[in-house]
């Protein structure tokens, strides 16, 4: 075994400092702190930077980014593209996919046999290869390659996919499964059922970084108080349900509150004068944008970790998340950082208790931002996954 | 397999769950002294229905639980593959930005109808909840009835029996 804890392959299907997906993000985060800490650390990775075209936009072969070396591999160019779409239609509403049109989906995804023949070829090299996320080509072929030296890191959530037949041959298949919270295993073992021995919550690690609340407010002259939702801009992440709970509640509560919103998408919003759209932020912005805040909202019911949560909690920001995603409440429940809201009316009573009191809003924020750096920094999480490598090993 | 090892952080002044069932207390009430007689209670809110109650099937709770969870998620993205034509210098981006809005059009009026249906959606669930919850109570019910029928016949079978000593009895 080279370095502490072996020489480890990273496959994900877009890497590079631009991409900021969250298990893309999650998998560049570990890739640098365990390279960081001494380990041998590959990403094995295609050409790719847009995940709905999938065209190849980097130049296949090795480079180095932030010590990490990443070797590009380009993607298949011979998906039928019309299929995919029409079968990714079929799921979106909810229709029962046959065992042969789950296939197809994933047969019409992402691929890079490139990659597959490195695999083939070169997976000897690596102790263990981890594939992020679960719901794309290469981590479905690539893992049934070297099955036994395979970790699928899932980022699992309650959606069609998740029951697919292929989903489960290929999380009982491989040699264990690392899950970003405990509620993400819960679900893949009491609803999905999912048996392997060698499952593990490892979760993502933070650096104690917090942002300049008053730059922010400068810079946009925004002087009321406001709640933030930081995100892609679409139905998935329930955004359009936050947006009309919002402005329900400014019609029935006169006050200064706005809604600002760091993103962007596909999601058409209504043009008022207390809802902000600022675009995409990233960097220190986004970190200001956090430190402003009175309060972040997280609606999405599907999430495997919530980067977002963790984020504004390190600016000591509190919360409200949806009742109904088991990991954003779990995170709540555990860090006596944030409330949550099942219906219209519980929203607008954390809202409201939450401007009333500054002096809980401060401490929940203060909560938070210890649930974080006790929980979630590199040292601990590295420690996790060095303790989980000895079994997967 | 390993236990949750995540630490809690524990605030003596700052209890989330307790906060939280302050909120839904005070909800509750407040829906209790707001109620219409004319109106059903169940209309402010999707009602829990318990599937640890064992009445139903479990499929039958979990489809109930997905039709819940599932009841508003039906709008619709922008969903837009590149064609050749938009490779084209100038003209390619100008029809690329007039199909959008085009797209966006469409959509603006499909997600309206997506509203009336979800609207649709939740009040089916509603009443779909209320009825299981209120079915679950009848075999409850049924289950304390036929309890309660089994303790009389027997009362019945000793009064018998009482009064088959009593009258045997000697004056």
């Amino acid at each position: 075994m080279a370095g502490d804890g072996g020489r480890i392959a990273i496959v994900v299907p877009r890497y590079g400092e631009e991409i900021l997906g969250g298990a893309e993000t999650l998998a560049r985060g570990l890739a640098e702190n365990l390279v960081d800490r001494g380990l041998e650390v590959d990403v094995l990775t295609t050409c790719a930077r847009d995940h709905y075209t999938w065209q190849n936009y980097y130049r296949p072969g090795s480079e180095i980014i932030n010590h990490v070396h990443v070797r590009r591999f380009p993607v298949n160019r011979d998906r039928d593209v019309k299929r995919f779409l029409d079968l990714s239609r079929k799921i979106a509403t909810h229709q029962e996919l046959t065992t042969e049109e789950q296939y197809g989906w994933i047969n019409e995804g992402v691929h890079s046999a490139s990659l597959y023949d490195y695999i083939d070829r070169s997976g000897g090299l690596y102790d263990l290869l981890i594939f992020v996320p679960y719901l794309f080509g290469t981590t479905y072929y690539g893992s049934t390659i070297r099955p036994e030296k395979s970790i699928i890191w899932p980022c699992l959530h309650d959606e069609p996919y998740a029951y697919f037949e292929a989903t489960r041959t290929m999380l009982e298949e491989c040699r264990g499964i690392m899950f970003n919270s405990w509620p993400e295993m819960e679900f893949a073992k009491e609803r999905l059922r999912i048996v392997n021995d060698g499952m593990r919550v490892i979760g993502f690690g933070f650096h104690g970084v917090t942002g300049v609340g008053v730059r922010f407010r400068k810079k946009y002259r925004i002087r009321e108080r406001f709640i933030v939702y930081s995100g892609r801009l679409e139905a998935a992440k329930n955004l359009p349900l936050l947006v009309s709970y919002f402005t329900k509640y400014k019609d029935l509560n006169q006050n200064d509150l706005l809604l600002i919103l760091m993103g962007t998408g596909p999601e058409i919003l209504p043009r008022r004068r207390d809802i902000v759209q600022l675009g995409f932020k990233q960097g220190q912005e986004k970190l200001d944008a956090y430190a402003a805040a009175t309060i972040l909202c997280q609606p999405s019911v599907n999430e495997s970790f919530s980067i977002v949560l963790m984020e504004s909690w390190l600016n000591e920001v509190p919360t409200l998340v949806h009742d109904l995603c088991a990991v954003t409440k779990y995170h709540c429940q555990k860090s006596n950082g944030g409330l949550y809201f099942g219906n219209y009316e519980e929203f607008e009573e954390c809202v409201n208790l939450l401007l009333e009191r500054p002096d809980l809003r401060r401490q929940m924020g203060a909560n938070g931002r210890r649930y974080v750096l006790t929980n979630y920094n590199w040292d601990r999480i590295v420690g996790k996954f060095k303790a989980a490598l000895e079994v997967w090993c | 397999m390993a236990e949750d090892d995540i630490i809690e952080i524990r605030d003596p002044e700052v209890d989330v769950e307790e906060i939280m069932q302050r909120i839904r207390e005070r909800l509750r009430q407040r829906a209790g002294k707001k109620a219409d007689p004319w109106l059903p209670a169940f209309a402010s809110e999707v009602p829990q229905v318990d599937a640890s109650a064992g009445v139903f099937t479990p499929e039958m709770y979990y489809a109930l639980q997905q039709a819940r969870e599932q009841a508003n998620k039906i709008w619709v993205d922008l969903l837009l593959t590149e064609t050749a034509t938009q490779r084209i210098p100038f003209l390619g981006g100008l029809w690329r930005r007039i199909r959008r809005e085009a797209h966006n059009l469409v959509l603006f009026y499909v997600n309206i109808l997506a509203a009336n249906q979800a609207a649709f959606n939740n009040h089916v669930v509603r009443i779909l909840s209320e009825l299981v919850g209120k079915q679950e109570k009848l075999l409850d019910q049924e289950d304390a009835l036929k309890q309660l029928r089994e303790e009389i016949e027997a009362l019945r079978a000793d009064l018998k029996e009482l009064q088959a000593l009593f009258s045997a009895r000697p004056e």
